[in-house]
């Protein structure tokens, strides 16, 4: 690797790291930063209450991606959705149904599935099918094909799709439309977005997905991360803007 | 046993993630086998997926739902070719079937996705009557029409326009979006790196 690429590495992951750990302890102190409000995660709320309401759960998918390639974060961001929607889902008997592309994050969806049941003193509800593998990464319209079966077949309230999908998710978000199921979309993946902003008004656009853990379940950690992207997107449009004007000026 | 519970495991994915890290920065070959060792464990997690998926439908099986039924049959048929293909009964079976069925049936599920797309755009016009959704219809169909081989004189005024849109206002929105996607992907990694985060914690 060259030297520029490990020098720009090390230092965003030094100050990166320091920074958060800073955020981290003052937000373990109380503080408090306001966030902008986000339809979708609004509307990931609105949801769990719906399904204690009418006994109509979830449907949730977490994409195509594993827990440890670049689509990790993507991943994990869907995980931390989960978590929230599993624990306010255990309590009702309304848990998410989580169906997943790629084994690794089969067995995070059924851990978190099963702490929620456990926290909820419900452990005898949980069940392993709670959360089912489709089909693997690779195969793109097989994996929509199964989710779309899995949509037609439960009695859901809603769907969301978190997590990496391409253009697949158009067939998935078909299943959603048809059944009238209000649907949350978030992707890492621009292609995905572009179908996602089409199907629902309850999109996440680029970086809106990994803060779903900050929006979803408060904790200093997620509140602290929410807060480094703030300050890196600054950084970011700070140079793009001086980069700009100095090949303007010169 | 509070250490075996919680910090043991901490303490390791800090320690691999931060080996990993410096790994493929300093010393290329030792993150490339900590890669492949994740990969390993990938391969294992797969298998119990398979083992998952296997386990629904021979439920759903019991209950009388033949489509599960068909996916388990296909299931067994897929591995005993895997199993003749490795012994030399056959030769590249578990490829044949892939070209016959599989590639076939996806590609025709991706054909579709102009269709679904299309409805959808209709459908958000009928959900949505606000100027974004005007702008997005106008946008769609200038990009759709520069496209498509048009009279000359009605080229010579769209193409401009498509190449405007796509290169001013797609490449600036679609780079904002990376960009911001990028920043996210960092913030989480080091989450985990610094061990704030800890998702293995359950």
């Amino acid at each position: 690797m060259e030297l520029e690429s490990i020098v720009s590495v090390l230092v965003v992951g030094v100050a990166g790291a320091i920074l958060l750990f800073w955020f981290s302890r003052r937000h373990q102190g109380g503080w408090n930063i306001g966030s902008r409000p986000i339809q979708a995660f609004r509307a990931l709320q609105v949801q769990s209450v719906k399904a204690v309401e009418t006994g109509r759960g979830t449907h949730m998918s977490l994409g195509r991606a594993d827990l440890g390639g670049q689509g990790s974060p993507a991943s994990i961001a869907a995980l931390e959705a989960l978590d929230a929607l599993s624990m306010a889902g255990a309590r009702s008997n309304t848990a998410p149904l989580a169906t997943v592309g790629d084994g690794t994050v089969l067995l995070a969806a059924q851990d978190s599935l099963r702490k929620a049941h456990g926290d909820a003193g419900r452990e005898q509800d949980y069940s392993s099918d709670m959360a089912q593998f489709v089909a693997g990464r690779d195969f793109a319209m097989g994996y929509a094909a199964g989710v779309s079966a899995e949509i037609n077949r439960g009695d859901f309230g809603g769907s969301v799709l978190l997590g990496r999908f391409g253009t697949e998710l158009a067939i998935m978000t078909e299943a959603g439309e048809r059944r009238q199921l209000d649907q949350v979309i978030g992707s890492d993946d621009p292609q995905a977005m572009a179908i996602g902003v089409v199907v629902s008004d309850k999109v996440l656009i680029g970086e809106e997905l990994f803060v779903a853990g900050a929006y979803m379940q408060p904790k200093p950690a997620f509140l602290a991360g929410l807060q480094l992207q703030d300050v890196l997107r600054a950084i970011v449009i700070l140079i793009v803007l001086l980069v700009a004007l100095l090949d303007f000026i010169l | 046993m509070e250490m075996y519970k919680r910090t043991l495991p901490v303490a390791l994915a800090i320690a691999f993630g931060l080996l990993t890290l410096l790994g493929l920065l300093f010393v290329p070959a030792v993150g490339d086998t900590l890669v492949s060792w994740a990969a390993f464990l990938a391969a294992v997690a797969l298998i119990l997926g398979v083992i998952n998926l296997l386990g629904v439908h021979g439920r759903r099986l019991k209950k009388g739902n033949l489509y599960s039924g068909v996916l388990i049959l296909s299931m067994v048929l897929v591995f005993a070719l895997a199993i003749t293909d490795l012994f030399g009964v056959t030769e590249d079976g578990v490829s044949t079937v892939f070209g016959i069925v599989q590639a076939p049936l996806e590609m025709a599920m991706a054909s579709l996705l102009a269709f679904f797309l299309l409805f959808a755009g209709f459908r958000m016009l009928k959900r949505q009557r606000t100027p974004w959704a005007v702008l997005f219809i106008g946008t769609t169909l200038i990009l759709l029409l520069a496209s498509t081989a048009l009279p000359s004189f009605l080229s010579s005024v769209v193409e401009p326009v498509g190449d405007l849109i796509d290169r001013v206002f797609v490449g600036a929105g679609m780079r904002g979006i990376v960009i911001g996607v990028a920043l996210g992907a960092i913030v989480v990694a080091l989450r985990l790196l610094t061990g704030i985060e800890r998702p293995y914690d359950k």
